[in-house]
């Protein structure tokens, strides 16, 4: 069976992601999956066993220290190098309108195979920009959080106390979202190409106008011409 | 203790006054804890600052440090204008009613017979009224104008409550509430204890606050009864115990005066000198005859006499003295024995450069002490320039100093004498660690190299070392039970010891007994072979009462008390004249009707009747048989207020501006006002213990007191400009010291004659040494002693304190 | 079992602190030298190596009157309901059939939940040994018959032990006797607080003059996580793990009735 829809370097592609945003991408993917992984090992009750895969708890904790600064190091980079990236980001998160309401009503259908009509989207649609709000908050309050309980002495109590259920909330909330994402953005027959764009960098030209032809036209079609020119 | 620790859960009032008991004698609180719960009892502390004592008292009252016979005084006018002593008990247990000869007098701070160039006094002058043959004269109504009782009550006519208050600071209404509580225990179904330490004692008046101690509980009746006493807390685990084996240097084993060169030349001229006509004293020839003839068993004590050192007359070998001669080079050499003078001496500074003046020195002490390191760079850090002693650099130092590491009271077997007289034994715990010894092994080995150089010797003068009786077994190790068995006593036959003496009753003054030490005759009354032949190694725990009676804590048969077992001293108080006791529950002795039977040993004769003569003459060392209201100390029989060396202020009871007996050994060095506007006072702590040796170096007590603290009042802290937690620096004439500033609610100005007078506390217990170091406070105390015992004014000097 | 407990009465309680320093000498933990700022405590809280301190409180109401100097022993409370032992991810912290609560440090992998889950704020980390330590009310002591080492030292018989159900009968005495003599506002600490706690306390005066809480609570937001957080949210995970497993499957079951996806996807 096929998992991610086949790479075509013989069609027409166009550019979806830079490499900043890739790097970070990935870099963010890999820390949250060990922070995760070893965050887990206290989490939940059962998962001791965890814990023996990086050598004991103290082991388990350095890692998620680690890989939490890893990853706190990737966002200040994301921001630093791609600020731009982040504003049109932002930007097309604030687009979000009755084509998204109407995606995302309409998504539990897609997600399990149905056919249907969706209204055109921008670069990121319902279902992204749900994302894009989401877990950014989500890793924000983890970092945010866990830093905190790291250094408890330079903080109050109460906020101290506070970080520990916003702490688990956001790490479910963040996972919930990554395991869609993650699903979505690989594996779902209608959306693999998108691992594509997130991976080399580039989609298909036809599947971005397909699925994103807002974001295609502003970018790759007329009206992008005609700011050109 | 006239009493014991135990003994405080039958009071019905203590009165904690120059003492902080709960820090520095926390047992002290489980029995008072008790008779506060069972009896209802009411516990009164008289202290400058609030301590943990006061936080644990039902009456605090603040004076001013120095002002004890003001405020005692003012009690004495109180309780006699409102006839609220213990009538009968004063009537026939005191000499109240003794009429004292018209050459006695009062004016102005001084009583007759003062003579300023001498700075002493002529005690004849104010001796008793006696009869052609000797009897005193009594007034039994105690009205007559020269009776005691009258003549007390004309000495402190001048103590009114406002003007003590003005003298110490009290408030007024604290005052009149501690007066009232306390002199309620006159009445004679009431007892009141009083318990005291060195806030006393370590005063140039130390020794008359004492005795206003003993005099309010003999006018409230409160001596020899179960829950009363006159009660010194002794501030180490034996130091009763050095006391009894002379300590000081006026005394020989046992309270035997030492004899002086001119005054004392034969034995039988010490005997007529200093034996007393009436009284148990009499017997005091036996004791000294049987003290030489355990020293040295083989000659007769009129000989041996001669073998005993003697002081030069009148000369003063007190602490303050010894080092005042070491200062001025007098002295060559010191062995310093569980001593740490540069930390716990007066005028520390003083004390550290008159060290270095020795030629060699011996230090014999569980670690090396300050005193042991006295020529070390570490002992001349200082916290300001000031350099009153030029104390010399280690270069200039050419002491020898030799130190010998003795183990801790775990480390080997023996007994100590508690502040109640009990004396305990102690077994080893464990081995001393590397080469410490035990104190005694050190001095035995000594005392065996000393004999083995004079060994052969035939001069004369080598005679008290070549005769010396010393027969402790074979070896290194002394055995204890052969020491234990000649301080008890034995009969001699033939140079040789023969059998135990029961107790110091059957001691003789013929050269036939030897007696290390009378008082602790009859703690080793037998040899069978048994452990419990040594009765301080008796631990039986059951207080059996006298049949019919209910126990009052007396526990005869855990290990043995001086004298003779007696669990309270003068006990012939505890019942009435008639004999009964006073109260049935605290029955101490009674009259049986044949004998004086009870819940402890009699102190009296044991069928003498109270009928008999002499048969209320409870006092069985006094020779009038009567405890003494009027008495000869040094500075005259009736306490009299005098401000400390340095005071903040004027005396307003007379023109005196300090006590006219003390010797003044450094008159340039006294701290006036304008300079040094602050009272300075030195205490210990709960968590330190005396200079600090054995508790600064344990980590965990360090932990709990790590700095040396200077504690002060809110106002003066605002004054200063210095706030908690700041380092200070505290001055007086004599040195400088850096200290930690606690700014505290429990330390208050003083309203004294109307203004405000400051005062601070710092802790004496850090030297350079250990987990926890810190300054001496002792480097500003001065050298100026009491006016009888000599004892150190650690307790009321002036000083001045700023931000470091 | 009964409960065994220690009574803590502060009126007979001298702070002489002998049991700060036979708590160190049974635990053996070093000793922790602070400089002195100020006040006789020295040490401003318990530490990971001080199980236990004796804290000085001055108070002064009224000019007009003494001060007043509160000593009271702090140490952890061993909660009937112990708040620690529900937040302990590893089960480090367990309650033995007597009332105390005591660390198992071979579990505790030092992650300081209990630390802010205690209403006290008892528990310490230890970073030499990662662990979080507390006073064990010297379980291994007491199983032996033997007393806490700090009930045992105490002089003045301010700290006893016992059945629990005993001792608060004569505390309950000892509080009538103070409110009779001159302590009106004598009250029993740690009958009610939090349930009940195993620690009980006969104070002079309401809790604040002793720095205890008046009306401890286990933190809200502890209670909200333990209770809500932790068992019931994380489920959201395997939501979304089985909801992606079944689109895995019915989009490709799917695709194969509506046929071929378009190269550039369906519509």
């Amino acid at each position: 069976m096929q998992l991610v829809p086949e790479y075509r370097a013989d069609v027409k592609r166009v550019e979806r992601f830079n490499f900043v945003a890739r790097m970070t991408h990935w870099g963010h993917t890999v820390t949250f999956i060990l922070c995760l992984l070893t965050g887990l090992v206290l989490f939940l009750d059962s998962a001791d066993w965890l814990a023996v895969i990086f050598g004991g708890f103290s082991g388990a904790g350095l890692v998620h220290r680690i890989a939490a600064v890893t990853l706190t190091i990737f966002l200040v980079i994301f921001v630093i190098f791609d600020f731009k990236g982040i504003i049109s980001w932002v930007k097309d998160l604030l687009r979000f309108g009755k084509n998204d309401i109407i995606f995302v009503m309409k998504f539990p259908f897609e997600f399990l195979g149905f056919p249907v009509k969706m209204p055109p989207q921008t670069r990121f649609n319902g279902g992204e920009k749900g994302n894009s709000m989401l877990t950014p908050t989500s890793v924000i309050l983890l970092v945010l959080s866990g830093y905190i309980m790291w250094f408890p002495a330079i903080f109050p109590a109460g906020l101290v106390r506070v970080c520990y259920p916003i702490h688990d909330i956001a790490m479910v909330l963040a996972t919930f979202m990554v395991c869609m994402h993650g699903y979505l953005g690989s594996f779902h027959p209608g959306s693999g190409e998108s691992f594509w764009g997130m991976w080399k960098g580039t989609v298909r030209d036809d599947w971005a106008q397909h699925h994103h032809p807002i974001w295609y036209e502003e970018t790759y079609g007329d009206k992008a011409n005609e700011k050109s020119e | 203790m006239t009493n014991h620790w135990i003994d405080l859960k039958n009071t019905d009032c203590a009165l904690i006054m120059g003492s902080n008991a709960a820090e520095n004698h926390p047992i002290s609180f489980k029995w008072l804890t008790e008779a506060r719960d069972k009896r209802g009892a009411k516990i009164i502390n008289v202290d400058p600052r609030f301590t943990r004592t006061s936080a644990r008292s039902d009456i605090y009252a603040p004076l001013r440090s120095g002002t004890d016979i003001a405020f005692m005084g003012g009690m004495f006018k109180y309780i006699l204008e409102n006839k609220l002593y213990h009538e009968e008990y004063v009537k026939y247990y005191t000499n109240a009613t003794f009429l004292v000869k018209d050459s006695f007098d009062f004016e102005d701070g001084l009583f007759s017979g003062y003579d300023p160039n001498k700075r002493s006094y002529d005690t004849n002058k104010w001796a008793f009224e006696t009869t052609e043959d000797g009897q005193y004269v009594k007034d039994m109504t105690m009205e007559h104008p020269r009776c005691v009782l009258q003549l007390l009550k004309k000495h402190y006519e001048r103590y009114d409550i406002d003007t003590v208050c003005k003298i110490t600071g009290t408030p007024k209404n604290k005052y009149l509430q501690v007066i009232k509580t306390y002199a309620a225990t006159g009445d004679p179904a009431k007892t009141g204890t009083i318990l005291y330490a060195m806030g006393t004692t370590q005063h140039t008046v130390g020794t008359e606050n004492v005795r206003s101690f003993a005099m309010l509980q003999l006018l409230l009746g409160n001596i020899g009864r179960a829950g009363g006493g006159v009660n010194a807390l002794r501030g180490e685990s034996n130091v009763q115990g050095s006391t009894d084996w002379a300590l000081l240097f006026h005394i020989l084993p046992g309270y035997l005066a030492t004899p002086e060169a001119q005054k004392h030349p034969t034995l039988a001229a010490y005997n007529q000198k200093e034996t007393p006509k009436t009284g148990y004293w009499v017997n005091k020839p036996k004791f000294l005859a049987s003290m030489l003839k355990s020293y040295w068993i083989k000659d007769d004590p009129e000989k041996s006499y001669y073998y005993l050192p003697k002081r030069i007359d009148g000369k003063n070998y007190s602490h303050i003295a010894m080092f005042e001669a070491m200062y001025n080079k007098e002295i060559e050499g010191l062995i310093i024995w569980g001593s740490n003078p540069i930390v716990g001496g007066p005028n520390a500074n003083k004390e550290q450069a008159a060290l270095a003046n020795l030629k060699w020195m011996v230090a014999v002490d569980l670690w090396q002490t300050e005193t042991s390191e006295f020529w070390s760079y570490k002992a001349l850090d200082r916290a300001t320039d000031k350099d009153e002693y030029k104390i010399k650099k280690p270069k200039d130092i050419q002491t020898e100093v030799f130190f010998l590491p003795a183990c801790n009271s775990y480390e080997k077997a023996g007994s100590v004498s508690n502040s109640g007289r009990w004396m305990q034994y102690r077994w080893q715990a464990c081995n001393p660690v590397g080469e410490s010894r035990a104190d005694l092994e050190i001095a035995h080995e000594l005392t065996l190299k000393i004999k083995e150089l004079y060994q052969g010797s035939s001069k004369p003068q080598d005679e008290p070392i070549t005769h010396l009786y010393w027969d402790y077994g074979h070896g290194a190790h002394p055995d204890l039970d052969k020491i234990a068995q000649e301080i008890n006593g034995f009969e001699v036959i033939n140079g040789k010891p023969g059998a135990q003496v029961a107790n110091f009753t059957k001691l003789k003054d013929d050269g036939t007994t030897a007696c290390g030490n009378w008082i602790y005759s009859g703690c080793y009354p037998a040899v069978t072979g048994k452990p419990e032949d040594y009765l301080a190694r008796r631990r039986d725990n059951r207080d059996v009462p006298y049949e019919g009676t209910k126990p009052i804590g007396s526990y005869l048969n855990w290990s043995w008390c001086w004298p003779i077992n007696r669990r309270i001293i003068y006990n012939r108080c505890s019942a009435t004249p008639e004999g009964k006791p006073w109260v049935e529950d605290l029955a101490s002795i009674f009259w049986n009707g044949e004998k004086w039977v009870g819940n402890d040993i009699p102190d009296f004769g044991a069928t003498k009747a109270p009928s008999d003569p002499g048969g209320t003459d409870a006092f069985i060392m006094r020779p009038e048989g009567v405890g003494c209201i009027y008495s000869k100390c040094n500075e005259g029989p009736f306490p009299e207020h005098y401000e400390p060396w340095e005071s903040p202020v004027a005396n307003i009871l007379n023109s005196q501006s300090f006590n006219p007996v003390v010797v003044e050994w450094e008159p340039d060095k006294r701290g006036t006002p304008d300079k040094y506007p602050i009272i300075g006072t030195t205490y210990r702590v709960s968590e330190h213990w005396q200079s600090g040796v054995m508790t600064r170096m344990q980590p965990w007590l360090a932990e709990l007191m790590p700095d040396v603290f200077v504690e002060m009042s809110e106002e003066l802290a605002k004054e200063k400009g210095i706030r908690n937690g700041d380092n200070v620096i505290i001055m007086s004439t004599r040195g400088d010291i850096k200290a930690v500033a606690c700014v505290t609610k429990r330390f208050k100005p003083h309203n004294v004659h109307g203004k405000h007078v400051h005062q601070i506390g710092v802790l004496w217990h850090f030297g350079f040494n250990g987990y926890a170091t810190g300054d001496p406070a002792n480097r500003l105390t001065p050298h100026i002693g009491d006016g009888n015992t000599m004892i150190p004014e650690y307790k009321a000097w002036l000083c001045d304190v700023r931000r470091a | 079992m009964a409960n065994l407990t220690n009574l803590y009465d502060v009126s007979k309680c001298t702070a002489c602190r002998g049991c700060q320093v036979a708590c160190k000498d049974w635990n053996q933990l070093p000793a922790v030298i602070e400089p002195f700022r100020g006040n006789y405590q020295t040490h401003e809280d318990t530490n990971a190596d001080t199980y236990t301190i004796i804290k000085f409180i001055e108070h002064e109401d009224d000019p007009a009157e003494d001060v007043t100097w509160n000593f009271i022993k702090y140490q952890c409370m061993h909660c009937l309901d112990p708040a620690c032992m529900k937040v302990c991810p590893q089960g480090a912290i367990s309650q033995t059939n007597w009332g105390a609560v005591i660390k198992d440090y071979d579990k505790c992998i030092g992650c300081q939940y209990c630390t802010y889950a205690c209403p006290f704020e008892i528990p310490k980390y230890r970073k030499r040994d990662d662990i979080v330590t507390k006073c064990t009310l010297c379980y291994d002591r007491v199983e032996e018959g033997l007393t806490p080492a700090c009930a045992r030292t105490c002089p003045t018989g301010a700290l006893q032990f016992g059945d629990r159900d005993e001792l608060l009968e004569r505390a309950q005495d000892r509080v009538k006797f103070l409110r009779a003599n001159g302590f009106p506002n004598a009250t029993i600490y740690g009958k009610l607080e939090l349930g009940g706690l195993n620690k009980l306390y006969v104070l002079t005066d309401t809790p604040d003059k002793f720095d205890l809480p008046v009306n401890p609570k286990v933190p809200g937001q502890i209670t909200f996580w333990q209770n809500w957080v932790q068992p019931y949210f994380g489920w959201l995970i395997p939501l979304a793990l089985a909801g992606s497993a079944v689109s895995f499957v019915t989009t490709r079951i799917l695709a194969g009735k509506h046929g071929e996806h378009a190269e550039g996807g369906h519509e």
